[in-house]
């Protein structure tokens, strides 16, 4: 959202506090392979819904796009764009065209769906193992989406 | 999300973020943000619009190439589509809805709502590859029936769903309810703006109104997850600005 149209119930919150930033060196863009890490709840259909304070995830296939299922909990946003195009949540196909045209260097087999509502210490040992599978999977950037 | 990354990229990944608010990225400090400027819901933006899309794509990776110390943090510039600006005046509900003017029973108001709707939704089914209905498990009839009864013996009432609380069921099918609604209002053709949807579900639709009732009805319940998710989530105090 434009700063102004942000909701003042949703600013002025504090915060969790996670310090300086670390940083990775990126690798050149041609050897980028990029994997979403999404907070949308999205499941496949069949898979376990998410429940509400869920710290775990949900992998999503770059292969099996049928039957996504949007499950975050909160109803403070509009679910009608994933619905029509999920590509407003889970850019796949853009990353793929990123791909093709040499502005990465692959999309992952492998995304990740968490539930945006959870607080971010709660998932810290469920991350730390997705970034992990990531890393061994090779890939070596996270784009991450909110909802 | 900005938490996210900072575990991520202290794991070893690069990590860029996109923002839907941008104020909370700025205070949490994620290693690179881009904060967009689209509607809770639509991160990239508009559906259908994979030229929008992919600036927002290349803009965030692009971060990547920012050899600087972090914070990196930087605003997309674009403007709201046009075409959806120029569609939110004359957006319309996809089928003409059944005068409220005979009060009936919410079941059976609501049923004959749904059922004006449901030939859109099984469009939308055939024809999409996502959706964010099912996540109760149970069929639109179902959740009809078993919300209005909830609705009129908020005590007595039991989870359809095994696996489920009684207050996740409650949950889960309310926000059913309202994807099938928008699932169904989205299967026509043209631009469907989120502001000009949200304002059809919870101004004019019945089951916008019923949600309102539920609401209020189970605010005060003895089941503390139920009373918590009626307070909180099932009512939006965050609408859609486009």
């Amino acid at each position: 959202m434009r700063e102004e149209d942000v909701p003042k119930g949703l600013v002025g919150r504090e915060l969790p506090d996670f310090g300086d930033p670390p940083r990775v060196e990126p690798a050149p863009a041609s050897e980028r392979r990029v994997s979403i890490v999404s907070t949308a709840g999205l499941i496949h259909r069949g898979d376990r819904p998410f429940g509400l304070g869920s710290a775990d995830y949900r992998v999503i296939d770059r292969d099996d796009e049928r039957d996504l299922l949007m499950t975050h909990l909160s109803t403070n946003f509009d679910r009608s764009g994933f619905v029509q195009d999920h590509e407003v949540v889970l850019p796949l196909q853009r990353l793929r065209e990123a791909a093709d045209d040499g502005s990465i260097g692959d999309v992952a087999r492998f995304h990740y769906s968490f539930m945006g509502a959870t607080p971010p210490d709660k998932m810290r040992a469920t991350a730390e193992q997705v970034a992990t599978t990531m890393l061994a999977d090779g890939t070596n950037v996270a784009l991450l989406v909110p909802v | 999300m900005s938490g996210l990354a900072h575990i991520l990229e202290g794991a070893g990944l690069a990590t860029v973020a996109l923002a839907l608010i941008p104020q909370h990225a700025r205070g949490m400090r994620p290693p690179r943000a881009l904060a967009v400027p689209f509607d809770l819901g639509r991160p990239l933006g508009t559906p259908g619009d994979a030229a929008l899309q992919r600036e927002v794509v290349d803009a965030a990776l692009a971060l990547l190439d920012r050899d600087e110390p972090g914070p990196v943090f930087e605003t997309l510039d674009v403007d709201v589509p046009a075409e959806a600006e120029a569609a939110l005046d004359g957006w319309a509900c996809p089928v003409p809805l059944p005068a409220d003017d005979v009060p009936r029973t919410e079941a059976s108001d609501l049923a004959e709502e749904v059922g004006l709707l449901q030939p859109w939704f099984d469009r939308a089914r055939r024809e999409r590859a996502a959706t964010s209905f099912g996540s109760s498990t149970l069929e639109i009839g179902a959740i009809v029936d078993w919300l209005t009864r909830f609705a009129d013996e908020p005590e007595a009432a039991t989870s359809p769903v095994e696996s489920l609380s009684l207050g996740d069921a409650m949950k889960l099918a309310a926000e059913d309810l309202k994807a099938f609604y928008l699932e169904a209002a989205t299967a026509q053709p043209g631009a469907h703006p989120a502001a000009a949807l949200d304002r059809w579900f919870w101004d004019e639709t019945r089951a916008g109104a019923f949600l309102r009732r539920l609401k209020e009805r189970l605010s005060d319940h003895e089941d503390g997850a139920v009373r918590i998710y009626a307070r909180v989530t099932l009512v939006p105090d965050i609408r859609p600005t486009r």
